[in-house]
């Protein structure tokens, strides 16, 4: 692990540096594929919606195994129940000694009748699950609303919060971003989606903008007064700042996802299909998009909305300016420059910005600090 | 500096902030105990959170309101729960909760018990009317109507709008006759007849679709007789009491009503006009007529009494149907699930399982990363989890917090967001010791920086929950409320506990000094050789800071 704290460090101080935000074209590319994909997914393949949006009765019976047999006796038991309505059952097994049952919409009376069917072909035990078909358009509806509400909030939370409709604006984008990624494998995987998939979708929200919001404070950070500088842009502040958060955006997804990993293991594993199952396969695919977004899409878009301002845009035009007279000079002026002048303190930037200059001055610049300790 | 000098100010005696956090939570812990102790024989344990019904088994029914007049009220709704609620507790189930959800849902939540039959009982859209009767004593037919005919007469019917007549019309077409009503009624009047000559009365007979404003063909179950009713007088709402009583003078029993304002002025106008003439009005629930009493006398008050040969039993019977049958809104039936108990420990010990497994996969990683840190880390997860834990408790016992899978779930899922917390602060602190810092002042500094990004970022994910728990329904709510609760409980433990107990822990040796195994040692740091208790020297340090502030 010391190599990883070493890296950090190196990450830190950006002697080694992961341009981010400079090849945004190709985050933006990868990430336009990726919707690409996901879209076209909603179209081909569409989504496989649970019964708690189509409306119809899930039995679950527990039976000593689940296996071919034991489907076939329970598809037997729905048959013989002769309930015309159930039309055609689904029938599939759930964890090692469940087997679970489709039907469509029945009455509570009909239910009932088939309960008892299941029950006299052997069901040790079962659980019915009714639901009209209006509820499935319900939940979609209030989990609609609640997004919309959700995104208006957090519009105005980043605005208030970081002083930046540009970040907003990239925070919005990159919780699309993640919630068409996560739909999208959803749509291509076939994997049915429950009430308990919506919450999990609607969680990512959170996690997605969490995450964003600990990248952007960084980059707020290390930009302020960035432009009364002339060492460095606005988009390479912006990309130190990503770079310097990496190693916590890895910690974090990583904690983060090894629950998730673990509920989605014990739920498919223990529980076959079931909300836990659903909800953590949502939150697995959303949360790993969004600690992607946050690093490669919310970033590069918040600092290149932000350079198109007509302040940055001389600011940046002026340091690359500055930086080719340098070079072309051959000495570390931009760093000597930096470094002689009398330093002004903002609250959070008494911290030691690593430079931009070329390769070799800066592991000199390294070198140095060492030697004079 | 003035970064340096806020730093170097000796922080607000982190040991004592400590002890009261401790204190707190063995507080928390105390009511649990106190409440424990005092507990009522019978009651669950103090220490048994309350668990939902897919974790102990039971049966949820969901029922959807729906207005005749197209709005759904709270206070409506409100209503219909209490009456719900009584019919519930009627069929004698013990522990049922009713809730009202969403605005427009009523939840019945029967935990341990398979009562999914308890749907037909109470989940029956019973409305309670009282109606004119324009023609009784006709009898059960032999044959139906053909589908054609049925319809046709249905649609007659439909297609007339007879909200346009008025109370004293309705009531000439009973006292006089049908005929006396304007003759753009009579075709409907015709259909009526129509739909009498083919109405076949049988005790279970498929339900009759009772809507207010029409007039209605139906019949007394008990007695057979088919009737033809005028469109609704008083809607059931209006009854405000039903009671049975025994009338001493009479020693018989009867059912005494008691009507609202607009129902007792209705009723009013019916009782005058129909007493004269020893008429009838019907009383309608769910289409069938379960009482067609005579009119006695003129109710001015709406205090009236209904005899007839009732027992005890059919009297209450009466009242009850009376009253509860008085449900302002119309429902259907959304949603029946019955989770059977084993399937639902099943449920229940995988939850835990996953939360275990979570759980012990996070504190090796935090261990192995951030080494003698992690500890902290860990300690905080586990103060979390106590508190959580005891809030469960406390929460299920005043306000009836139920424990759920997905609750469950977003209990594990806070566990990243708790953790997250750490590793914020702790890369800060790192940051800050890469920065020259000596340990002591990088847990000051650090914690600055970290303190406003993990707020802003527990805002975010607060107002997630938040949102979730106000939009969502059903079993969702329960997921939204962990996830809610857990960063109001990570806020805490990270400013109660794992702050000041890392400030105590820099004070000492083992941290302080960058013990090896203490994971904020040189080399894990990766500065270098420069040790973690001291400053890096002054000109580097000024060199190293003098980027663009």
């Amino acid at each position: 692990m010391g190599r990883v704290s070493r890296f950090g460090q190196h990450l830190y101080e950006g002697r080694v540096s992961f341009d981010f935000v400079g090849r945004r074209k190709l985050w933006y590319a990868i990430s336009a594929a990726i919707i690409v994909v996901a879209a076209l997914g909603f179209v081909v393949r569409g989504f496989n919606m649970g019964i708690e949006f189509t409306g119809g009765v899930e039995f679950t019976a527990k039976v000593a195994t689940a296996d071919d047999a034991a489907i076939d006796t329970m598809t037997q038991a729905v048959e013989d129940a002769d309930v015309p309505a159930a039309g055609d059952p689904v029938v599939n097994t759930s964890g090692s000694d469940s087997i679970r049952i489709h039907t469509k919409s029945l009455t509570q009376d009909q239910a009932s009748t088939i309960e008892k069917s299941l029950t006299d072909a052997g069901a040790q035990e079962v659980s019915q699950n009714l639901i009209g078909p209006s509820w499935g358009q319900q939940v979609a509806t209030k989990a609609l609303t609640g997004l919309l509400v959700f995104v208006v909030i957090v519009v105005l939370f980043i605005w208030a919060y970081f002083r930046e409709w540009r970040m907003s604006a990239a925070a919005i984008i990159a919780l699309a971003h993640d919630l068409v990624i996560t739909a999208g494998v959803y749509a291509w995987s076939g994997f049915e989606v429950t009430p308990a998939t919506v919450t999990g979708l609607l969680t990512i929200l959170g996690y997605s903008l969490y995450d964003t919001v600990v990248v952007f404070d960084k980059v707020r950070e290390n930009t302020k007064g960035v432009l009364r500088s002339t060492t460095r842009t606005y988009a390479e502040q912006a990309n130190l700042a990503v770079n310097q958060t990496l190693v916590r955006s890895i910690n974090t997804s990583i904690t983060a996802l090894l629950p998730v990993v673990a509920l989605l293991v014990v739920g498919a594993g223990v529980l076959g299909t079931g909300p836990l199952k659903d909800l953590a396969l949502a939150l697995f695919v959303g949360m790993a998009a969004g600690t992607y977004s946050s690093i490669c899409i919310a970033t590069p878009l918040a600092s290149q909305l932000r350079e198109r301002d007509r302040e940055v845009a001389a600011h940046t035009k002026r340091v690359l300016a500055r930086r080719a007279k340098g070079e072309a000079r051959g000495d570390d002026e931009p760093k000597a420059a930096a470094t002689e002048r009398p330093v002004k303190v903002s609250g959070s930037a008494g911290r030691q910005q690593p430079t931009k200059s070329s390769r070799s001055s800066r592991t000199k610049g390294a070198a140095n600090r060492r030697e004079k300790r | 500096m003035a970064q340096s000098k806020t730093a170097r100010k000796p922080v607000a005696r982190p040991g004592r902030t400590l002890l009261l956090f401790l204190a707190a939570v063995v507080a928390l812990y105390g009511v649990l105990v106190a409440i424990d102790l005092n507990r009522d024989k019978g009651d669950d344990s103090a220490w048994k959170p309350r668990l939902g019904l897919d974790l102990q088994g039971g049966t949820r029914i969901t029922l959807q309101a729906e207005s005749t007049d197209g709005k759904v009220t709270t206070d409506k709704l409100a209503e219909a729960r209490g009456i719900i609620d009584q019919r519930v507790n009627a069929t004698g189930v013990s522990e049922a909760e009713v809730t009202t959800q969403g605005g427009n849902q009523v939840v019945i939540e029967i935990p341990g018990e398979r009562r999914g039959n308890i749907v037909d009982q109470v989940g029956k859209t019973a409305q309670l009317r009282f109606r004119l009767v324009w023609a009784g004593g006709q009898q059960s037919a032999q044959q139906p109507l053909s589908d054609a005919e049925a319809k046709k007469a249905a649609d007659t019917i439909k297609g007339i709008d007879w909200s346009k007549l008025t109370l004293a019309q309705m009531i000439a077409a009973e006292t006089q006759s049908p005929s006396t009503l304007p003759k753009e009624y009579q075709a409907g009047l015709q259909a009526l007849q129509k739909q009498v000559s083919g109405f076949q009365c049988t005790r279970t007979g498929s339900q009759i679709d009772d809507v207010a404003k029409l007039p209605l063909v139906t019949c007394d179950r008990q007695s057979g007789e088919v009737y033809i009713l005028s469109p609704s007088v008083i809607e059931g709402s209006q009854v405000s009491k039903a009671a049975p009583v025994f009338d001493t003078q009479r020693s018989q029993w009867v059912v005494s009503i008691s009507m609202r304002d607009q129902g007792s002025k209705a009723f009013d106008q019916v009782t005058t006009a129909l007493t004269s003439q020893q008429k009838q009005f019907a009383i309608v629930l769910d289409g069938d007529v379960i009482s067609a009493p005579t009119s006695q006398q003129r109710i001015r008050n709406g205090e009236s009494q209904i005899s007839g040969s009732f027992t005890s039993a059919s009297s209450k019977a009466l009242a009850d149907q009376l009253k509860y049958g008085a449900l302002p809104l119309t429902f259907k039936v959304n949603g029946v699930s019955v989770e059977g108990p084993s399937l639902a420990g099943t449920q229940l010990e995988a939850g835990l399982l996953a939360g275990a497994v979570g759980l012990v996969l996070v504190i090796v990683y935090l261990l192995l990363y951030y080494r003698g840190l992690g500890l902290v880390a860990i300690g905080s997860l586990l103060v979390a989890a106590a508190i959580t834990y005891a809030l469960v408790l406390l929460l299920g016992k005043g306000m009836g917090f139920t424990l759920t899978l997905p609750g469950i779930a977003g209990l594990i899922v806070a566990i990243g967001i708790t953790a997250d917390s750490f590793i914020v602060y702790f890369e800060r602190l790192r940051d800050e010791v890469r920065d020259g810092k000596s340990l002591r002042l990088a847990v000051e500094a650090g914690w600055k920086r970290a303190r406003s990004t993990i707020l802003a970022a527990d805002a975010v994910s607060f107002l997630a929950a938040l949102i979730l728990f106000i939009f969502a329904i059903g079993v969702v709510r329960g997921f939204a409320f962990a996830l809610g609760l857990t960063t109001l409980i990570d806020i805490l433990v990270v400013f109660g506990f794992t702050k000041p107990l890392v400030t105590v822990l820099a004070r000492t040796r083992f941290f302080g000094q960058g013990h090896k195994l203490s994971g904020l040692d040189s080399e894990h740091l990766g500065i270098g050789s420069r040790r973690v208790d001291r400053t890096a020297g002054a000109p580097s340090s000024r060199r190293t800071r003098g980027g663009e502030a």
